[in-house]
């Protein structure tokens, strides 16, 4: 009888243990996040920028670099006539603190060699591939969002094949009309139709279904790539030269003028995109459940479509349609912090950098003196990383069909 | 009391069908108001009429003298919240986040206060103890539950939920209700698709019975439990009785099939009850 006698009250839940387990892993988060996801990345970064700059054919040792960027940064600030009335007083404060070059032991001559070697051909390479793989990382990032599907990426879904597409044209077509722009603007549009159709096709009650959205990067890889062969078979031999380029992924032969329109649109894409972690977070309950959540979704999505593919566009015209890129690093990330994106958008975008910038080392030095492309070499890290991605998610929630 | 939806000779058509066929009422502040018919009666569609997910093609919705189409859903979002049938999320959000996210259309406030907020609605939902468990991996109904968790911590005056009982066991659906009749005890408005009628009559001021796109009746339980008017509408023979226990009607399918062998427990064949509410009389 007592068995069965029903339960008087409802069981109160004691918090007390939960506390103590929230307190852990708050703990366990936030060290994780402030303490050591920034500042590792960071270093990583820096790391990575200075072995760049100085490893290669022609060494320059690290103190040389950075010796190297303060001339030519001097240099440039000398040049800017706003800065007059406060010069004086900067490096009074300078020295009145000993800040100078010999007390930081950066005293080293420098030939004309390394310095031309380092400031016209590595540092401008070395910052496009910086905000390349920060733009393809924090795109990847924002598109898994708004797709609310953990496999979109610029590359995968074919928006980095569309602007290809669009760069080919305007170098086959022989259009100038932009100047230096007009290629990263046709890459840009050619982006923006692919990020159209792939969305119209996918999309299906608010969300993208995995299989369509995937099928539609097959298929929209294979139209883009057939709209590449049939330019290229009639274009004529320095088209041919120059259009070879963006199939393969390279970052040969950067100039400063590249590095300054990536930037551009680079620095501006990651202001507008980190701005949507909340409203991403909201999105990913679902588009109407984000609407009663007080998201204006419309607005939201077509902000985020413009602004990625105009980032990867401006990625693909000078560096080629680098892959994968946008997908391991926002998984990285999300395996290790979580998937809250306003830790995961900027996150994303300093480990993209980051990444990129070891592989372009390992382009470059692999095989040295020869170099294969960044396109080749993500690739290759980036196709294992996709499978391990698939058997692990089908071993842990029977995969995503 | 005051009004807080008016919802006037509304109608919604799709593929020359009418799945909400000129409907109109109106519902009080404090109340429990449960919306019963048969699958595809409009139930859902009227609801997201209600959560302006759609605009209807004919007729208005009004939500505090105020029609819907005029509020900017950050506004909306502030007034009422909306519990859809299922979440379904791609990434490893935790429980607590799922929850703070229904916290984002209020006004900012200190990390104490938000975590405070989280933990009360997760506690309404008898669901603290999930707090640090990733939702995917949960169970239906304790997803169920924790979606049921952002929505309160959303502190609307007005929500909306779409068959909240759906997955949860006998001793959850009760507790849901009872949550949603101290909401309404406070003064807010609870409008719930529900198929279980029992529940319904067990915990509704109001109840909307939808038949075929119409509201076919607007009343009180009392009102509704008819054995006529249920049988009709769900197409099926249904009885209404008083419930032996506690004052409320009770209904009971009448051509299910009872058990021919003994149970093992040796008691006799239990034989059918049925008392008519005439008998009651």
């Amino acid at each position: 009888m007592s068995q069965l006698a029903p339960e008087p009250r409802l069981v109160e839940h004691d918090p007390a243990p939960h506390r103590a387990d929230r307190f852990l892993s708050r703990l366990g988060s936030g060290i994780s996040s402030l303490v050591l996801a920034w500042p590792l990345m960071i270093t990583l970064f820096v790391i990575a920028l200075l072995l760049n700059v100085g490893m290669g054919a022609f060494s320059v040792s690290p103190d040389r670099v950075l010796i190297i960027i303060l001339n030519h940064l001097g240099e440039l600030l000398d040049k800017l006539p706003w800065l007059d009335p406060v010069r004086g007083s900067i490096a009074d404060a300078a020295s009145a603190i000993g800040l100078n070059r010999a007390n930081l032991g950066l005293t080293a001559d420098i030939s004309r060699q390394q310095d031309s070697v380092v400031w016209i051909i590595r540092l401008p390479r070395t910052l496009l591939a910086a905000s390349v793989g920060a733009g393809l990382a924090i795109c990847g990032a924002a598109m898994q969002g708004m797709f609310r599907n953990p496999l979109a990426d610029p590359s995968l879904i074919g928006v980095s094949s569309g602007s290809a597409l669009g760069a080919v044209f305007s170098i086959v077509a022989g259009i100038t009309i932009l100047g230096a722009w007009t290629l990263p603007v046709f890459a840009f549009i050619g982006g923006l139709i692919t990020t159209a159709i792939v969305y119209l096709i996918a999309r299906h009650e608010g969300r993208a279904e995995v299989v369509t959205l995937l099928l539609a990067g097959v298929a929209l890889n294979a139209i883009a790539g057939a709209g590449i062969g049939l330019l290229l078979s009639i274009a004529d031999n320095n088209q041919l030269r120059s259009a070879t380029f963006w199939t393969l992924g390279s970052l040969g032969g950067t100039r400063w003028l590249h590095v300054g329109i990536v930037g551009l649109v680079t620095t501006i894409g990651i202001i507008i995109i980190t701005r949507y972690g909340t409203a991403l977070n909201l999105m990913t309950l679902g588009e109407r459940e984000a609407r009663h959540l007080g998201i204006q979704t419309e607005r939201v999505r077509l902000i985020l479509v413009i602004t990625t593919a105009a980032m990867t566009g401006a990625a693909v015209a000078f560096s080629g349609t680098i892959g994968f890129i946008g997908l391991i690093v926002p998984h990285l990330i999300r395996l290790w912090l979580g998937p809250d994106h306003r830790r995961l958008l900027p996150l994303a975008a300093i480990t993209g950098a980051a990444l990129l910038l070891f592989a372009d080392l390992i382009s470059r030095t692999a095989a040295a003196p020869s170099e294969f492309p960044i396109g080749v070499t993500m690739s290759l890290a980036g196709g294992p990383f996709f499978i391990w991605l698939l058997l692990r998610t089908r071993r842990e929630q029977g995969g995503w069909a | 009391m005051s009004t807080v939806f008016s919802v006037d000779h509304v109608s919604v058509v799709r593929n020359d069908r009418h799945l909400v066929n000129d409907v109109s009422f109106e519902c009080e502040s404090g109340s429990v108001i449960a919306l019963i018919g048969p699958n595809g009666a409009g139930k859902s569609t009227l609801l997201h009429l209600l959560a302006n997910d759609l605009e209807p093609d004919q007729g208005d919705v009004r939500l505090f003298d105020k029609p819907l189409s005029r509020y900017k859903p950050r506004e909306l979002a502030q007034i009422r919240a909306v519990l859809p049938q299922q979440t379904v999320l791609q990434f490893s959000y935790h429980a607590a986040e799922v929850v703070a996210m229904g916290r984002v259309p209020l006004p900012p406030c200190s990390r104490e206060e938000e975590d405070a907020a989280v933990d009360e609605a997760l506690t309404s939902t008898e669901t603290l103890h999930l707090r640090d468990r990733i939702y995917t991996q949960l169970s239906g109904g304790e997803q169920s539950r924790v979606s049921l968790a952002r929505v309160l911590a959303q502190k609307t005056p007005v929500i909306l939920l779409d068959e909240p009982t759906a997955a949860l066991d006998v001793r959850h659906q009760h507790q849901i209700m009872q949550v949603a009749g101290k909401l309404a005890e406070s003064g807010a408005t609870v409008i719930s698709v529900i198929h279980d009628l029992n529940l319904a009559f067990a915990y509704a001021n109001r109840i909307g019975v939808m038949h075929q796109g119409k509201l076919v009746a607007y009343d009180t339980p009392w009102g509704i439990a008819k054995t006529d008017l249920l049988s009709q509408v769900f197409n099926f023979p249904l009885h209404v009785m008083r419930h032996p226990a506690i004052p409320h009607p009770l209904v009971v399918p009448l051509n299910c099939e009872l058990p021919t062998t003994p149970l093992e427990t040796g008691e006799p064949e239990p034989r059918p009850y049925i008392i008519t509410l005439d008998e009651y009389a």
